[in-house]
């Protein structure tokens, strides 16, 4: 029974309630049906009982004086003439037994001849004197009557009867309350299903709209719906839109928020990336003063002019990074061993700034199928979080590998470790919910585009170990499409 | 001596006795048989134009088998009719239960005449006389039948060995004797010869008992099996003759020879050979299916007495 009951626990209410109500339909039909054919095999039998008894008493009169004299042909005669008194009994056969189990005369003289015994089938219900007995199966009833005189037996007479009417009656009730009921569970089922489904309708319309929701489409009930629910439902349609629009802001915010970051970080990286040009270019210009004086001096000039194109390469390097980190079309581009290799010189400056050791081991042998601008961006949003958190002339280690199906980069510092916020901010990332308020918008950034590649973010991270952030990106799938600003837009439009 | 020739009435309509949806007469109804007798009797009496005749004048008394009474109370009314009207003195028609009955009243004078069997007549043939004999087929004389079932494939009555075997009447004729003399000519007697047998105490219950399959075979009158072959052809035609007999004397109305030569005789004698002459006495005969009465010698039932006598002599 608790089986049952866990096995249907999650089915929807249209289907459980008819069919509670179709079950105990049946159960009240075969209830009844019991009670109608039990009762009414019970008056058939008593009736039968009475019809039958009267035709042994008629039968046994009027064969008695036959049965006196062993009279063959009386008794014959008043059998047949019995037969036909009792039509209504449908007596198949009538046999009248002298007392020696001899056939004195039947009303089936061939099937029982004069003087014959007694088929032995049917020698066995003589013991049966006075009962009814029955048998369904054959639709037969069988009736020994002991015709007595003075105290003495002097015959038995054995009456074979048709019931097969009886129970084709009974057959028939039988078939009609199986109609009847059958077609009142079927109208009941039908009708429960039905009302259950009118009123569990409103739950169905919260469930859409919550799998829509679900699905990053949330959309607010129509106000037209509401007014028309019942009290219940329309209080909780208003809920249901109290709760969408709540979650639309958020979403909006933490969209902003994150703007904001990137924003941040580009005011740093636009910053660093001056620096790196600034640094040079002091150089440079004394180059082009050196020149301008001493340019006539063939070694001099020349050491000048390589001085100004190792000057002018870095910055060209670093202007590169930039360019193909934020100009780059959108949209996947396999990633090459190559997109990773300029990562460096994008943070040169946070890492020149702190003297950090940059421990680079990109292991990429040859393209790998994976969004090269999102890999680019998370690994250049973890090598910036890992500067910012790095102690000066600590160690920063990148480790890039790829298998057949999977791309695993991991940046590892000697920083403090991670804040709880940061794991915060990862899972909600990951799980499509808004930033969590305080520090972790960069993690909650990376997350969420980690995310766009069905990849999984880990942390590690000990007081004194730093910290480790993975990420495991499958290789070749589909990226799941994700739209940061539709629920905003969404609630916006409502 | 039992009466036999009343039951040749037996193939005629039935208008006393339903059985059902049988409309075949009834054969057997003893209480209705006494009843329609009695009452019979009575309403006869009344409605006859003798009734109130002088008193000490008693009615003609005439003995007929129960099973006669039972078959046809229309027949009865003819008869009883044309008798008083033909003799001129009212007429009482008899009736009881067994043709003993009917015979020993015949004996002991309570009966003037009655329509016996040729079997009782020679038994008593030293106290009765012939009053007159039937004509069947122009002759006063008639056949015995030994019938079996109409499927049962048998080549000659010596294979009724063993058989259960319907008789009409322990006097019976052609019911009976018949049978028994010519096993007796074989050395055989009924209880012999064959496994069982029983009396059915009416040539129609014998063709019935035959047919049912109660009985194997069954003797019984040619007459009857005849006329009844043609009125309930459904019940004859699921039996069919396996032996014809000689041609025996039919049964004839008989008197106690002391009053053979009354006047009431005689008037009944006229009566008889006379009815094929009046319309009521061809009504009779039409429902008889005789051709009228004869007035014939007694050597007519020597058959009959031959049969009797080798009967007596084996024993049978």
């Amino acid at each position: 029974m608790a089986g049952l009951w866990r096995m249907t626990s999650n089915w929807p209410l249209a289907l459980k309630v008819p069919m509670l109500v179709a079950g105990l339909t049946v159960i009240v039909a075969i209830a009844i049906s019991q009670v109608v054919l039990s009762r009414l095999a019970r008056e058939q039998e008593a009736s039968l009982r009475s019809i039958t008894s009267a035709f042994m008493d008629g039968v046994s009169t009027a064969v008695t004086p036959g049965l006196q004299r062993q009279d063959v042909w009386e008794t014959f005669d008043s059998l047949d003439r019995a037969r036909r008194q009792y039509g209504a009994v449908n007596a198949l056969f009538v046999v009248v037994l002298q007392p020696n189990g001899q056939v004195l005369a039947a009303s089936e003289p061939e099937r029982f001849p004069v003087t014959s015994p007694l088929p032995p089938h049917l020698a066995g219900l003589l013991g049966q004197e006075g009962n009814l007995v029955l048998d369904e199966e054959k639709g037969r009833a069988w009736l020994v009557r002991r015709i007595e005189q003075e105290s003495f037996q002097i015959g038995t007479v054995l009456a074979e009867i048709d019931i097969s009417d009886i129970l084709a009656v009974r057959r028939e009730v039988l078939w009609t309350l199986i109609l009847v009921n059958g077609g009142l569970t079927a109208v009941l089922g039908l009708a429960g299903y039905l009302l259950v489904r009118r009123m569990v309708r409103p739950l169905s319309l919260i469930q859409q709209h919550l799998t829509a929701a679900g699905s990053g489409r949330p959309e607010l009930i129509d106000e037209d719906q509401i007014r028309h629910a019942a009290p219940e439902y329309g209080d909780l349609y208003r809920r249901f839109n109290a709760m969408i629009r709540g979650q639309a802001e958020r979403e909006a915010l933490a969209a902003e928020l994150a703007n904001q970051e990137k924003l941040a970080m580009l005011g740093r990286l636009a910053s660093g990336m001056a620096h790196e040009v600034n640094n040079p270019l002091g150089g440079l210009m004394n180059a082009v003063d050196t020149l301008e004086v001493h340019g006539d001096r063939e070694s001099v000039r020349r050491r000048t002019i390589d001085l100004l194109r190792r000057g002018l390469a870095g910055i060209q390097n670093v202007v590169r990074a930039a360019l193909v980190t934020y100009k780059s079309a959108p949209g996947p581009k396999r990633l090459t061993r190559a997109d990773l290799e300029d990562l460096p010189f994008l943070i040169q400056h946070e890492t020149g700034a702190k003297q950090l050791n940059l421990d680079w081991q990109n292991e990429l042998a040859e393209d790998v199928e994976v969004d090269a601008s999102a890999v680019r961006q998370i690994v250049l949003n973890l090598l910036l979080n890992a500067c910012a958190a790095s102690p000066e002339r600590s160690m920063i280690t990148f480790r890039a590998t790829a298998t057949s199906s999977t791309l695993d980069i991991s940046v590892a510092d000697e920083g403090p470790g991670l804040p709880e916020l940061a794991y915060q901010a990862v899972a909600a990332g990951a799980a499509g919910a808004g930033a969590p308020l305080g520090q972790g918008l960069g993690l909650w950034t990376t997350s969420r585009l980690a995310a766009r590649l069905n990849a999984t973010m880990s942390l590690q991270s000990g007081p004194s170990q730093g910290a480790t952030i993975r990420l495991v990106a499958p290789l070749g799938e589909e990226r799941e499409e994700y739209d940061v600003g539709a629920a905003a837009r969404a609630d916006r439009a409502g | 001596m039992p009466n036999e020739c009343s039951e040749r009435m037996l193939p005629h309509r039935s208008v006393v006795v339903k059985r059902g949806d049988d409309p075949r007469p009834s054969v057997m109804d003893m209480n209705r048989r006494t009843l329609i007798a009695t009452i019979g009797g009575a309403v006869l009496a009344a409605f006859s134009p003798f009734t109130g005749r002088a008193a000490g004048q008693s009615a003609f008394s005439f003995g007929l088998t129960p099973v006669f009474l039972d078959s046809d109370i229309e027949l009865l009314n003819e008869l009883q009719s044309y008798l008083s009207d033909a003799m001129g003195l009212p007429v009482t028609l008899v009736k009881r239960r067994t043709y003993q009955e009917i015979t020993a009243l015949l004996l002991s004078g309570e009966l003037d005449a009655a329509w016996i069997c040729g079997f009782p007549f020679v038994q008593h043939a030293d106290k009765l006389a012939l009053v007159a004999v039937p004509l069947y087929r122009q002759q006063p004389l008639y056949q015995s039948y030994i019938i079996v079932p109409a499927d049962r494939a048998i080549a000659g009555w010596e294979e009724l060995k063993g058989d259960i075997h319907a008789f009409s009447d322990p006097d019976s004729n052609s019911g009976y004797l018949v049978t028994a003399a010519l096993l007796a000519e074989h050395n055989q007697s009924p209880a012999k010869f064959f496994a069982k047998t029983f009396f059915t105490y009416g040539h129609r219950n014998v063709i019935r008992a035959v047919a049912s399959g109660l009985a194997h075979s069954g003797s019984v009158d040619g007459y009857v099996w005849d006329v009844m072959s043609v009125r309930e052809p459904d019940l004859v035609s699921r039996t069919k003759v396996l032996r014809h007999s000689e041609l025996l004397g039919f049964p004839p109305i008989a008197c106690l020879r002391s009053r053979h030569d009354s006047e009431e005789i005689g008037r009944l004698t006229d009566a008889l050979v006379s009815i094929a002459g009046n319309p009521h006495g061809v009504k009779i005969l039409t429902m008889l299916q005789l051709d009228g009465f004869a007035v014939e010698p007694e050597s007519t039932f020597s058959g009959i007495a031959a049969n009797y006598a080798l009967v007596q002599l084996k024993g049978g």
